[in-house]
């Protein structure tokens, strides 16, 4: 299903160890989103604290606030979870995607970017100001935790008001030596921030690491804003160019994928018409969505 | 009745009586090994009968497999393998199909078998077959649904026909994630999709019967006279107990199964580990003669080591991802606490060096905290390790079961692509068991490694790959010791030394019949030894040939 006209819903994965401070921080902005509709999905609603005035109904998996935000389980299923949200995403503004706390926050963080209807506004990650030197340092998950603060696009710290100003200012010039993210210490901050930074980043896995190109035709013509919205929502690794014959203008025009965005030119009267529409696209297997030709 | 069997050689794997002419059994149980000479005083007292249809052959104590999965089996086996490796099969030899031609003239072969019913199979793998499509099984099936399912298990394939008959909707499928409806690929979150889907099928209780039917005479094929479940509640505890009931737990089925929980599982996400453990407690009332639940759990430190999610030490992946902790430390050591405190046999599943650090770290505090002797311990799988992690499993008093079958199918790429040459070669590090005094076992992981004991202990003996070369020479182990590993060594670290394991007076009369004395033919010849019979408790059961 494509839906062009509607942009797609920002999602911000929340990430960080375990006891660092995610649900807290999720809480706080279920409890001050008036005006925003949220749809947050988290692990398992035991955590959080939802006032039992604020709940106008649940159903399976869901629950309804009266603000006018949702909140979901995932369980084993990111996907199923997104499904759902897609078919009320008319009535929400924007997504907070709660990761467990040895999860990879960029890999889930990516994935739900490729589904139709969202996008990643960011990878936030949860630091506590109190352990995240030692976690980092930790035999076991340390590589784990410093490879979340490496691939975020913001730092929260929390609990920073617990350590003493030389502290405060001690672990944020650490994090700042860290990583290359934003560091912000006011949770009021968090959703404001809509920049993931997409070029691929160094040391993490490239899971389809073989390119291939591959070619699709149409014989009818295509429509745009269609063509559009499937270029959004491509992996960014993807280049594609190729002929296509527009529905509006029944013209034809070359198009070629430039940094995330068609551009369209039209073929000239004494250029050759291409006798289908035709598009190539090069980049990781597996990574292709279909174009709707 | 006495029921006495002769034969060329009786290898008793008991060290203080290593051999005999003959054994005598009565009710299910070995009376004497010895000569018809030395059982005079029994055949004296009882009546006695003489068999010596195996007076040429050589008899051994029945094979252990202490860790299989016989509810993944069961889906798997109703599927035709095609697949890059041989595989061996009561009903089949499946050769080894290593190019894309051959691929394809295989499909095009079962699919001229002809039949209806979707097709399904498994072991495509594009390092050797090239690449797999919607297209290319609409061309070679037509209208008759087909799917192909990866090696890895985690993509499948399927054709224009399958997807109609579950009732695919295409539009709706365009753009979800790890779904290419196009090249009817589905892997991943997708293969999730998939499977729900295709359920119905490969779940269906005639799927899974026709799998368990497989599933007991591949368990015989391969000599067993004993296995591991070694995660029951892998899909369902109910459907599981009710399938096994059904298919496997019947009078003439010629082995025993020791059934150990899947704690995480049973779990689910609610349950605190306390609570897990009174659900565990209960597990015993289901007992049966065959199927039995004893103080043994199991748990998990790190992912799968055939999709390279093991949690590595420095220096890690050659490509610097990271493996993924299936429990998090905090809440594995939380875990192990309960179990431990309790008087279980933690069974715990650990691949990488990380995932086996803190295995061997979170004994070490529950040896602090509460020590504890004889413990049963065990490390399933021992995909990487160090040397020196070895003398800590010594010292803590752990076992080993190891999955050798990884260094012979993965050694040479996990070497190119994984962890470098150095520490590809040394995975199963059992050489340094054997002379650490480490006490381990050898397991196939089934479906994951063929359920062949004699094979893998050819492969801990030789440490040869599939591509013919010998990995880790200095890990070796002995012949004496790969097959006390398939025996008595497998049967204590089940718990089952008392039983089985070893011929000797007054265990279970399990054991093996072989064509050739494995100590004769060596090492090398092992892997070519054949299973001509089993006896299970008594009971004489052939084996049939394909």
């Amino acid at each position: 299903m494509i839906e062009a006209q509607r942009p797609a819903l920002p999602l911000t994965v929340i990430g960080g160890y375990l006891g660092v401070g995610k649900t807290t921080l999720i809480n706080r902005v279920l409890a001050r989103s008036t005006g925003q509709r949220l749809a947050v999905l988290v692990n398992d609603f035991g955590e959080l604290n939802i006032d039992a005035t604020l709940i106008a109904g649940a159903e399976g998996d869901t629950i309804a606030l009266t603000n006018g935000c949702v909140c979901c389980a995932i369980g084993d299923d990111l996907g199923a979870a997104l499904a759902q949200l897609q078919a009320r995403r008319d009535r929400l503004d924007a997504v907070l995607l709660e990761a467990s706390g040895v999860a990879d926050p960029l890999r889930l963080g990516r994935m739900a970017d490729t589904w139709p209807g969202f996008r990643l506004a960011s990878v936030t990650v949860v630091a506590d100001a109190l352990r995240i030197r030692d976690l980092c340092r930790d035999q076991y998950i340390g590589a784990h935790v410093r490879a979340q603060i490496v691939t975020a696009d913001q730092i929260l710290v929390s609990k920073l008001d617990r350590s003493s100003p030389i502290e405060q200012r001690d672990v944020l010039e650490w994090l700042h030596a860290q990583t290359s993210a934003s560091i912000v210490t006011d949770d009021r901050k968090v959703l404001a921030v809509d920049a993931h930074r997409r070029p691929p980043l160094p040391g993490l896995r490239a899971t389809h690491p073989t390119f291939q190109t591959r070619t699709f035709r149409a014989n009818g013509p295509v429509d745009r804003e269609r063509l559009e919205h499937w270029a959004e929502n491509l992996d960014r690794s993807i280049r594609a160019k190729g002929f296509v014959q527009l529905t509006a203008t029944m013209e034809w025009y070359t198009v070629q994928l430039v940094a995330g965005s068609l551009q369209f030119d039209r073929l000239s009267a004494t250029q050759q018409k291409p006798e289908v529409t035709q598009l190539v696209l090069i980049g990781p297997d597996a990574a292709f969505l279909e174009p709707p030709l | 009745m006495i029921e006495v069997y002769t034969a060329r050689r009786v290898i008793t794997m008991n060290p203080s009586w290593p051999e005999g002419e003959a054994i005598a059994v009565r009710d299910g149980r070995i009376l004497e090994v010895g000569s018809l000479a030395s059982m005079r005083p029994w055949l004296e007292q009882d009546d006695s009968t003489i068999i010596d249809r195996f007076a040429e052959q050589v008899i051994m104590p029945g094979l252990i497999d202490p860790h299989l999965h016989p509810l993944m089996a069961a889906v798997l086996l109703p599927m035709q393998f095609i697949t890059a490796l041989e595989w061996r099969f009561p009903w089949e030899t499946v050769p080894a199909t290593e190019t894309p031609a051959a691929y394809r003239k295989a499909l095009t072969r079962h699919a001229a078998a002809g039949g209806d019913a979707p097709f399904f199979t498994w072991g495509y793998h594009r390092h050797w077959h090239d690449e797999m499509s919607r297209a290319l099984l609409d061309e070679i099936f037509g209208a008759r649904p087909a799917v192909a399912w990866q090696r890895s298990f985690h993509e499948l394939y399927m054709n224009s026909a399958m997807m109609a008959e579950l009732g695919m909707d295409e539009r709706k499928l365009e753009g979800r994630h790890q779904i290419d409806v196009a090249r009817g690929h589905f892997y991943e979150n997708g293969l999730g999709y998939a499977i729900n889907k295709l359920n119905p099928i490969i779940m269906s209780q005639e799927w899974i019967d026709r799998g368990l039917t497989r599933l007991r005479q591949l368990v015989h094929f391969g000599g067993h006279t004993t296995v591991g479940d070694m995660a029951v509640g892998i899909f369902n505890a109910d459907l599981e107990h009710d399938a096994a009931e059904r298919m496997l737990d019947l009078p003439d089925t010629p082995f025993r199964v020791l059934r150990v929980p899947h704690a995480v599982r049973l779990a689910g996400a609610q349950r605190s580990h306390e609570e897990t453990l009174s659900l565990i407690e209960a597990l015993p009332e289901r007992n049966t003669h065959r199927f039995r639940y004893s103080r043994k759990v199991k748990l998990f430190t790190d992912g799968a080591f055939f999709s390279q999610l093991a949690v590595l030490q420095a220096p890690g992946y050659i490509d610097g991802h990271l493996g993924e902790w299936l429990m998090t430390p905090p809440d594995y050591e939380a875990a192990a606490r309960v179990y431990w405190n309790a008087g279980y046999e933690i069974h715990v599943h650990c691949t990488g060096d990380l995932g086996l650090q803190l295995a061997i770290d979170t004994l070490e505090t529950l040896q602090w905290e509460r020590p504890r002797f004889n413990h049963g311990y065990t490390i399933e799988h021992f995909g990487f390790s160090t040397p020196e992690q070895v003398r800590r499993i010594k010292a803590l008093g752990a076992n080993v079961s190891a999955n050798v079958y990884y260094l012979h199918e993965l050694s040479a790429a996990y070497g190119d692509q994984g962890v470098g040459v150095e520490r590809s070669q040394q995975m199963a590090r059992l050489g340094t068991c054997e002379r650490d005094g480490v006490l381990w076992t050898l397991h196939s992981d089934f479906p994951m490694a063929p359920a062949m004991p004699l094979y893998s202990a050819w492969v801990a003996c030789t440490r040869q790959n599939c591509e013919g070369d010998v990995v880790g020479p200095a890990e070796c182990v002995t012949l004496d010791a790969a097959l006390r590993a398939i025996t008595i060594d497998a049967a204590t670290v089940l718990g089952l030394q008392e039983e089985t394991g070893s011929l000797r007076a007054g265990k279970c009369a399990d054991f093996v019949v072989l064509d050739q004395d494995p100590y004769a033919v060596g090492a090398a010849g092992l892997k070519d030894l054949n299973i001509l019979a089993t006896c299970f408790e008594g009971q004489i059961t052939e084996v049939s040939q394909p």
